[in-house]
């Protein structure tokens, strides 16, 4: 059944992919930081990595003296993306969209996220992404209401896959997401943690914010999604307005693995 | 005995090169793990990997050297580098560090 899935994705992948790295190109840009990432010469080599075949992101510096995150679409652990259900195309393009979508929701969600765009380094397309602050491991942000309340209603609205304290950075002030190749996960598939939708079920924080619900109202009332539909599979894109509904219809987050 | 050691990359603009900065190590043999090293707090030993021969969550305490061997797929962004070895024991290194026991 799962495998059927999986194939019925990969056939209908190809179709939609020059169209949707397109809609991306033709959205980023429009702020100082990403005409940065899009324009700043690279500056020397990559960093050495000593993790080959994972996703084979590179760390390079940029003229400007940016540190950022190449992960190619040529990189992709394919194996591991089909374990979550994604393809061997949606990491680097889940990171592109999923700060679109952040950036279209404005505050406080924008500052949540990374930025990033699709650039190509040394002949490889990719997702470029502005380094984080601060550092992985930290639980502290489960606690900080500033911080998990936006989260945990970004992370329930993507359906993020695999949100641990390895892929967040907490500077002791700010909380930083990163890593979204695995997420607009579909109904049934794989996921691995929700940390911070949990800690705020947890919290009984569930129930939507005002700036939730308007949030919820401009994406869900806008035939394009905000720009994100022409970016997602079709079928991605409509799990995520039918998230937002029922968002909207229950008042609350959805719970964990709710896809 | 599996060997993980976590490292990152400063980038040195007066140098104009990267500069390795060790994180943590962390063995695990068989039914315990041991991490130690300058931020070894920063390894969440509670996070589950999804195994991607089996689309299973693998968690530390149920198979400790299993569960490291696929650290580096919980770490994907590039800013830790994660880097797997398979090594004997008695190239352990003696000094401070946490252990943790499974099950």
């Amino acid at each position: 059944m799962r495998g059927e899935g999986v194939l019925r994705r990969q056939q209908t992948w190809p179709v939609k992919i020059d169209s949707q790295l397109t809609a991306v190109r033709a959205a980023q840009g429009d702020s100082p930081v990403e005409r940065q990432l899009l324009a700043a010469d690279f500056r020397g080599p990559p960093a050495p990595t000593s993790t080959p075949g994972v996703n084979t992101t590179k760390r390079l510096a940029l003229a400007n003296g940016w540190v950022v995150f190449h992960k190619p679409f040529s990189g992709v652990h394919v194996a591991n993306a089909l374990a979550y259900g994604q393809t061997a195309e949606t990491p680097p393009l889940h990171e592109a969209a999923a700060w679109r979508l952040a950036a279209a929701l404005g505050p406080p969600w924008r500052e949540l996220l990374s930025p990033c765009v699709l650039r190509e380094y040394d002949g490889e397309d990719g997702a470029l992404s502005l380094q984080a602050q601060g550092w992985p491991g930290d639980p502290a942000p489960t606690q900080n209401p500033t911080w998990c309340l936006p989260a945990a209603f970004l992370d329930s609205l993507i359906a993020q896959q695999d949100r641990h304290s390895g892929n967040w950075r907490w500077d002791g002030d700010r909380l930083s997401l990163i890593d979204h190749g695995y997420a607009f996960g579909l109904p049934g598939d794989i996921l691995n943690h929700t940390d911070l939708v949990k800690a705020r079920h947890s919290h009984r924080a569930a129930g939507l914010l005002p700036e939730e619900r308007d949030a919820l109202e401009r994406l869900s009332a806008d035939a394009d999604l905000l720009g994100i539909a022409d970016i997602l599979l079709d079928e991605r894109a409509q799990a995520l307005l039918e998230r937002a509904k029922r968002m909207l219809a229950r008042g609350e987050i959805l719970g964990p693995g709710e896809f | 005995m599996i060997r993980v050691r976590f490292t990152t990359f400063d980038f040195d603009p007066a140098r104009d090169e990267w500069v390795e900065r060790p994180i943590a190590e962390l063995l695990a043999d068989r039914n315990e793990v041991t991490i130690s090293g300058p931020h070894a707090e920063w390894i969440d030993l509670d996070i589950s990997i999804v195994d991607p021969e089996t689309a299973e969550r693998v968690a530390r305490d149920i198979d400790p050297e299993r569960w490291a061997r696929l650290l580096p797929l919980a770490y994907r962004s590039g800013d830790l580098n994660v880097e797997v070895a398979e090594v004997d024991a008695a190239e352990r290194v003696a000094g401070a560090a946490f252990h943790y026991a499974a099950g």
